[in-house]
Order: C-alpha cells, then structure tokens, then sequence
C-alpha cells in the first residue's frame, strides 16, 4: 500500500485527488493546503508519494519540494498545476519533483501519473 | 479595426471550461451563442471567480455562476458537503484554471493574478471602463453560468 | 561482467587462440622431454662406443704386457693401461646393465641408466656372462702380479678367445642405443612437424574465420551507416543528439543545416547553436528542461507539456546575407543505452508555413482600417444624414447582439437567429451602399458571408457564433470610429448647417426618401455589372409616411432598384439586339391613389423568366417539381421574395444573396402592405406595393401625437 499526500490550496482539489477512483494500491496518509503544512505533515507521515500544487499561500511548491525531497527521500513528487509559467514548472521539478500533470485533469490522467511516477 | 478581442484567446476561455467539465465527467455542457456586454454593467450570479490579466493583454476574465450550479459540480465531483467556503473555492479554481489554461497558449507575457472570489454584490466586478467585453453562456442541465473575457 | 556480456561475441576466437596456446605449450613440453632424452642416449651411445673401443685397448693391454714380459722388460705401462682400462670397461658395462655412474671422456662423473630395449638388455646380459669371468682373472692377475705367467697366459686365451665376440657384442649395444636415439629423434621430428601443422591450420581457420566474420559485421555496420547517412540526409525534421553536456553529436541530419545554416555542428554546444535565437530566460529553462530529461528520477512522459520550445519564433541569418523569421518547434526524447539516459534526441521541425497559415487567417479576420477615401465620402455627407444613419447602424447592430443573446433551442432556433441577423445587416448595407460608405457596406458584406457560412454548418453549435459576435464587435468598433470622424466634421460644418439641422427634434433622425443616395447606387452597381441605365424619380408623395416608414420604404425601393439593375436591365449589347435603346431605364415612382400610398419600381429590362424561376427554385430544393409545377403565375413570381432564393449566379454585394427580396416582402409586411408584380418577358418588369391608407392615417395621428 502506497502512502500518498496532497498538497493543494484548494479542499476541492485536495478531495477530489483522494477520492480517485482506481487508486486501490494508494492511501492518502495526510493533506496540506500550503507548503509549511506540506513539511510538517510529511514529517510525521512519511508518504510515498506526494502531489503538490505550485502556486500557494504562505509557502509555494517550488520552495516546499526541496525541503519535502530531502525530507522524505524515498518519496515521488507529482506537480500539480494549472499550466501558467514554464519556467517555474522546470524548476520545481529540478529541485526535486519527478513529474508534472497539468489541471484540469482526468481520473484516468491522475491514475496513469500516479502509475508512472511509481514505475522505478 | 479592433483587435482587443481575440478569437484564439476566447476560445482558449471556452475550451479550458467545456475541459474543466469534460474532466468531471460533465460533458453535456454547452456553449451557447457569444454576445456583446457593456463593461459598464457586468453580469454576475451568485458566485464569481474574477482572474486579473496583465503584461501584453490588460483586463480580466471572470466566470460567474450560480449556486445551485457549483452545488451541483460538487456534487458531481463526490463532494457532499456544499459549504460557502466549497462554493468559494471551487468558482475560484475554475477561473484560476482556466487562466492558466490561457497561459499556457499565450505565454509568460499573459499574466494572471490569483482568483478574486465575490459572492453576489456585482458592483466589486469592476472591469475595464468603456470596452465591450465577450459573454460565452454556458449551460449544463438547465444551470446557465457565464464566462466574461473583458480585455483591452 | 564486461567478459560475460562480450563472451559470446568473441568466444570463438578466444577457444581459437587458447588452443594454439596449449599446442604450442604441450610441443615445447615434450620438445624438452625428448630432446633431454636424446641427449642422454647420445651419451649412451658415445660410452657404448668407447665399450667397444675398450674391449681392444684392453687386449692389446693384455698382449703388449705379455710381450714386454717376454722380453725382459717391466711390462709395467702394458700393465698399468690394461688394468684401467678394464677397470672402465667394467665399470660402464655394470652401469649399462643396472644403472650407476661411470666416468666419461673427460673424467667426469656421470650417471648412466640402465638399457631398456630388449635387444641392448639381451646383449649386456650377454656380455656380461662372457665379461663376469674374465674379469675374475684379471682380478686375480692384479692379486698376484709377477706371479702368474700361466695366469696371464691363460687370460691371453681368454681375451683372445672371446674378442671378437665382445667387440661384435658392444657393436651391437652401440647400434641398438643408436637405433633408439634415432627413433626418438624421430618422433620428436614427427611431434613437431604435426603440431606446427595443427598450429599452422589453427592460424587460416583464425584468419578465414575471422576475416569472414569481420568483413559481414564490417559490411552489416557499413550498411546501418549508410542507412543511418540515408536517413539523415532526407528527414525533413532536423535530428541531432545532445550528449549529459548539451554538446551535439558528430551525426545529425541534412536538414539542421538547412534550417540553422551550413555549418559544423560536432561538438557544438547546444547554446551555441541557438545563440542569438533563443535568448536570456528561454535558453535557461531550455536547458534547465532539458536537464531534466537527463535526470533519470524525472518521467519523461510526465514533462512533455513543459517544453519551451514548442513553438518558437526565430530570426535566421540566410545565403544572401538577409535574415528569415522562422518558426521552429523543438521536441526532446531520451535515448536509453543499457537501461541508462545515454543521450537527447532533439527534433527540429520549420513549422514556419503552419504558423503563417494560422497568421493569415487571423489577419483576414481582422479588417481594415479607415481608408482616406472612406474618410473623403464622409466629408461629402451631410452630417445630419450620417450621423442619423451611424445611430441607426449602431441600433441595428445591438439589434443583432439582442439577437444573438436571446436563448434560443438550437438548431431551429439558432437557424431563426441566422435569418433574423442576416435581415437586419442586409438592410444595413443596403443603407451604407446608398449612402456610398463603402467601408460599412463591405463590413457589412463580410457579416453576411459568415452568417451564410454558419447557415451551411451542419450541427450548429453556440461556439460556433464566436467569430460573428467578434466581428459584430468589430463593426460596433468602426461605428464607433465613424461617429467620432462624423462629430468631428459637425464641428467643421457652417454654422447655418447647424442651425437646420437643429430644427430636427426627434431623436431617431429619419432618412428622407431621397433620391441621390439611390441614384447613386443604382450608378455605382450599374457600373460594376457593366450596364448603362438612367433612373428617373418621382417621390413627392412619400411626405406622408412616417419616419419609420420612410427608413421601410427607403430601404425597400433600394432593394428593388439593386434587383432591377442585377436581375433586369440587360447588357447594351443585348439590348441592342432586341430592338432596344442601349442604355436601360428604370423608373421610381411613389404615388397615391385610392386605397393607399403605392411605391414602384420599373425597369424595361427582360422581365422575370417563369421557367427559370421554376427551375431555380426546384435546383435550390425549395420545392419539388410537382409542387412548382402546380404553382400559379403570380405564385412563382412571387418566388423571388422568399428567403434564400436568388437567381444571380454568383453572390457579390449587390444581389443574389437572395435576401433582398426577403427584405422587402419582411419590410411590406411590417406596414401591412401588399406586393405586386406586372411582369412582360423581355419587356418590363414592374414590382410595386401598396401601404393602405389604414397605416398611413395611424401613422399620421401617431405624428401628431
């Protein structure tokens, strides 16, 4: 069983990740709506994987997944966003996400994600 | 003549929306036939989730719907508990994602501010003074809601 | 692990080679072996020799002795070289025959072995017992020396007597170790000349083998080159490979030097390549992706949408000196070699013509700004008349968003929308082309055609208006351009234009039924058919119709005068030829007579062809044949009023869109009048309607009130 967290700012989101159907071989260990959240949670939570969102108050997504990789090395992080600047996106994923799925989303598309960040 | 109101632009709006749909599943939604508003008096329903744009384009975009509408979307989405703060928070990630949608086809010189979300009260809608915006109506079941592309 | 997985390639060459090393090993091993063992018979056979030589030297000894005995003399020097000799002979024979050491030529010691042969161990046993006594004697001739003549004599027999045959006896040893010599000698040869053999095969079967294989992986390696060279000389896409240091490999395709100029890109580094194309923050996050790529922990599936180079618009120096703005779009794949991120594929594609494409679609869209001739027209407008009509323009207009925004049931409903639009804007240009504003009637024109596109799309969607409502807004934009020039020229006008012009009240300015504008058109639209008319006009009765019945009935007779120049008035050449006057006559008349206000238009042009009617009405599958067929007279004349039909063979701005007549027959409606037509093939064409006087009171009370 693969333990998942979710970062995002928005609960709807946050939900509808954790609600995704097919995702039998996940649990959602825990939630954060911002990235401070994000690092206290993985702390005691330890996911296998996490999906952040980048744009947040208090603290962002390219300035949590740094401090969540070396946290939880073991985790794969899956950037979740609305496609708004590239630049930001490729950064995120240099500082240590492994992969990037653009909102709005599919359940299919979250799965197949999900799939492939898991794939070693 | 004009070229403050762009068809790819629009229809990056109407794509980005009819896909937030299609990604719930929702995918009897359609698009009803555009028209001209007077920016001087916006249109808004219940709950609107205004998105600020700047750099090479100035102005907003906003989409504003009803509740029963959003009730329903979270419904749809297996939300069941229909708060104000859901509803808030979902008008906002539908406007916020279908701007960044418009991002992504216009590039970094499309800036867009994070979501406004008003609820009720049209007069905190300020758009562009004196320019015609597009309205996209949209209706899912009967449940009309609209997008606003009000650029300069 | 590098030998296990190369093993296989090369095993047969390593058996090959470890074979001619043990072949070589094993012949030097016994080369050594036999070669020892010829040295040691070569001695057996020297010291067999000397056995010979010593059996003579002994008795010679022997008999010398004897006769310096004889002689008187001491003999001693006989004596002391018989019994040495004796000595060695023994000594070498016992050797011979169980091994032990003996001295050789020099006096050395050495170590002889025991024969082995048959033939020798028969002869030493022999010799032996023929040896074994006489040794004994001469033994006790040493004991008892001076002592024993009959002794020495004795012995003297002896030697004699058995000579011949120890001499024949030690001959015989020496040939059989000698026979032995040569026989290993032999094998020796034997082993050598067949290992050199088999060495010697094992080299060609290396060197044909070998050559072999190595020519066809030569042949299969040249063949994937010349392939790979093929490819890369005719794919369209630019290929080439980036290795961990974004530096491009010695192999890309033709095509990169077609799109970023002749040069040599090996071991370019991908900055330079694009240096001057893409710069600052675009060529960082390059990288940066690229970066990524070659990250194995990120999934390449799962960053495709971050490319920044997907669509990029460059500035590329050319042959001529001159530089070309093109558009390029970069993928990038991994290329994995066991298992690991080896290197970048990037693909390069000019999708300059796509880009342009879609750019000139959008420029078509977009159109033109004021000309200095349209401004030139509205100059010469009275500003009354054109500011009334961009009031009116611009309420229409609204009309036609009202329109659009009314909720509708597609597809009837968006087919009633179409209709309703297409009404509203035909009218409009049939007002701006009487007007001579060109500008607008072209707007307008343009209007129309995607109207009537959006009438042909078969499963009308909303979204499919969205270029119409951006091209309303771009007429209500050149409306709005044209009041701000028209308030401009108000300004510039005398001051009395003013004052009359203030005389007017209402607010909804109407247009006199005024002939100049329709004079105007039915010139201009003359002109462009290439026909010659003279339009005569009687219009003094229209005072009595209201204001909004003049607009009705100014835009009705506009419609009919179009219709008349189009569809009736024929070329001067045909006129000609049918006995008229070249150049065509149409009249306008508005009169009154009993039961109302008539409004005609009549032109001496070929009439309406019933059977071209009927045929277009049936070809345009508005009714069946038999239906037509059934139709009376005014009935299929009456055809032309109905929407979408037309007989021009081709739409331009003046007729044949079939709206015209539609427009009038909607305009009559509106004013609860009656249409009709007096028709005489190639005679005249008379289309008239009546406004009973019922409206025309109402609408005089509704002045005066």
């Amino acid at each position: 069983m693969k333990r998942l967290m979710i970062v995002d700012d928005s609960m709807v989101i946050r939900r509808r990740i954790s609600r995704t159907h097919g995702l039998d071989g996940y649990a959602v260990v825990g939630t954060a709506e911002d990235g401070i959240n994000a690092i206290e949670v993985a702390r005691e939570t330890q996911p296998d994987m996490i999906t952040i969102d980048l744009t947040m108050p208090n603290m962002d997504g390219p300035e949590a997944i740094p401090v969540l990789a070396s946290l939880c090395p073991q985790a794969r992080i899956l950037v979740v966003s609305a496609l708004s600047d590239k630049a930001t996106a490729i950064g995120a994923l240099a500082s240590g996400a492994h992969g990037f799925l653009c909102k709005p989303f599919t359940d299919q598309e979250l799965r197949d994600a999900l799939l492939e960040l898991a794939q070693d | 003549m004009s070229k403050n109101l762009e068809q790819d632009t629009i229809e990056v709006f109407i794509n980005s929306l009819a896909h937030f749909y299609q990604q719930l599943g929702l995918d009897e939604v359609e698009i009803g036939v555009p028209y001209l508003l007077d920016s001087n008096h916006p249109i808004v329903e219940d709950y609107t989730g205004i998105i600020g744009i700047s750099g090479r384009r100035k102005g907003c975009v906003y989409y504003t719907c009803p509740q029963a509408l959003l009730s329903y979307i979270l419904l749809a989405m297996g939300e069941k508990d229909v708060t104000t703060d859901h509803l808030c928070d979902l008008v906002g990630e539908i406007a916020n994602t279908i701007a960044g949608n418009a991002r992504q086809a216009f590039g970094a010189e499309f800036m867009i501010s994070v979501p406004v979300v008003i609820k009720g009260e049209p007069e905190k809608v300020s758009l562009p003074k004196n320019t015609r915006c597009v309205v996209i109506p949209t209706k899912w079941k009967f449940y009309q809601s609209i997008i606003v592309v009000a650029l300069e | 692990m590098f030998f296990a997985r190369n093993f296989g390639k090369y095993r047969a060459i390593v058996i090959s080679v470890a074979m001619f090393i043990i072949l070589d090993l094993g012949v030097l091993g016994l080369n050594f072996y036999i070669s020892s063992q010829i040295a040691s018979d070569a001695v057996n056979v020297n010291l067999a020799g000397r056995q010979r030589m010593l059996s003579q030297k002994s008795v010679k000894a022997l008999l010398d002795y004897q006769n310096d005995l004889a002689q008187g003399a001491s003999g001693a020097d006989a004596y002391q070289e018989m019994l040495s000799s004796v000595a060695l002979f023994d000594r070498t024979l016992q050797a011979f025959h169980s091994g032990g050491y003996t001295s050789d030529a020099t006096g050395q010691e050495i170590f002889l072995a025991a024969v082995e042969t048959p033939i020798s161990i028969a002869v030493v046993e022999e010799s032996l017992a023929i040896w074994k006594p006489i040794r004994r004697d001469f033994s006790r001739l040493e004991r008892e020396s001076n002592s024993g003549r009959p002794l020495l004599s004795h012995l003297v027999d002896i030697a004699k007597q058995n000579n011949l045959t120890l001499l024949k006896l030690m001959n015989d040893l020496t040939n059989d170790l000698e026979s032995v010599a040569k026989q290993k000698s032999d094998t020796l040869r034997w082993i050598q000349a067949s290992a050199i053999t088999l060495a010697i095969l094992n080299f060609f079967l290396i060197l044909f083998h070998f050559i072999g294989q190595l020519r066809s992986s030569d042949a299969v390696a040249e063949f994937a080159r010349k392939e790979t060279q093929e490819i890369l000389l005719t794919v369209r896409e630019g290929l080439l490979l980036l290795d961990s240091n974004l530096i491009i490999g010695s192999q890309y395709s033709e095509s990169v030097k077609a799109i970023f100029g002749d040069r040599d890109f090996a071991g370019m580094s991908f900055r330079s390549l694009l240096h001057n194309l893409v710069v600052g923050q675009d060529m960082t996050t390059t990288e940066e992706y690229i970066k990524l790529l070659l990250n194995e922990q990120v999934k390449e599936n799962l960053i495709g949408s971050l490319n920044p180079l997907s669509d990029v618009e460059v500035s590329l120096p050319q042959a001529n000196g001159g530089y070309a703005v093109k558009h390029l779009s970069f993928r990038f794949n991994r290329t994995i070699e066991d298992g690991k991120i080896s290197h970048i594929l990037v693909t390069v594609l000019d999708i300059t013509e796509t880009v342009a494409l879609r750019q000139s679609l959008e420029a078509a869209r977009n159109q033109q700004g004021l000309h200095t001739d349209a401004l030139k027209k509205l100059a010469h407008l009275d500003s009354t008349t054109l500011s009334a009509f961009l009031s009116r323009t611009e309420q229409d207009l609204h009309a036609i968003n009202d329109t659009l925004k009314d909720e509708a049931a597609e597809p009837q409903g968006y087919n009633a929308k179409l209709q309703n639009c297409l009404r509203i804007v035909h009218r409009v240009k049939g007002d701006a082309g009487a007007l001579d504003l060109l500008q607008i009637a072209t707007a307008a024109h343009h209007f129309e055609d995607q109207l009537q596109i959006l009438q042909k799309t078969e499963g009308l969607q909303g979204s499919d208006f969205l270029p119409l409502t951006l091209s309303l807004n771009d007429f209500l934009q050149l409306i709005a351009e044209l009041r701000e020039i028209s308030d401009l020229l108000q300004n510039l006008q005398p001051v009395q234009v003013v004052a009359e012009s203030g005389a007017v009240t209402t607010e909804q300015i109407p247009l006199p039924l005024d002939e100049q504008p329709i004079m105007r058109l039915a010139k201009r639209i003359a002109q462009e058919n290439d026909k010659a008319i003279s339009v005569t006009f009687d219009a003094e009765e229209a005072a009595v119709l209201s204001a909004e019945q003049r607009i009705l009935v100014q835009a009705s007779v506009i419609q009919l005068v179009r219709n008349a120049v189009v569809h009736g008035v024929e070329s001067a050449e045909v006129r000609l030829l049918a006995g008229k006057p070249p150049t065509g006559t149409i009249d306008v008349r508005v009169s009154l007579e009993a039961d109302g206000l008539r409004v005609s238009v009549r032109d001496d042009g070929q009439g309406l062809n019933l059977k071209r009617l009927r045929e277009q009405a049936e070809a345009k599958g508005l009714y069946s044949r038999e239906v037509l067929d059934g139709f009376s007279r005014t009935r299929v004349m009456g055809l032309i009023f109905e929407p979408g039909f037309s007989t021009a063979a081709e739409a331009n701005e003046h007729a044949g869109r079939g709206i015209g007549m539609d427009l009038v027959r909607t305009n009559v409606n509106k004013m609860k009048g009656r249409i009709r037509i007096s028709n005489q093939p190639r005679r005249y064409c008379e289309i008239s309607f009546l406004i009973p006087t019922s409206q025309l009171e109402d609408s005089l009370v509704a002045e005066a009130v």
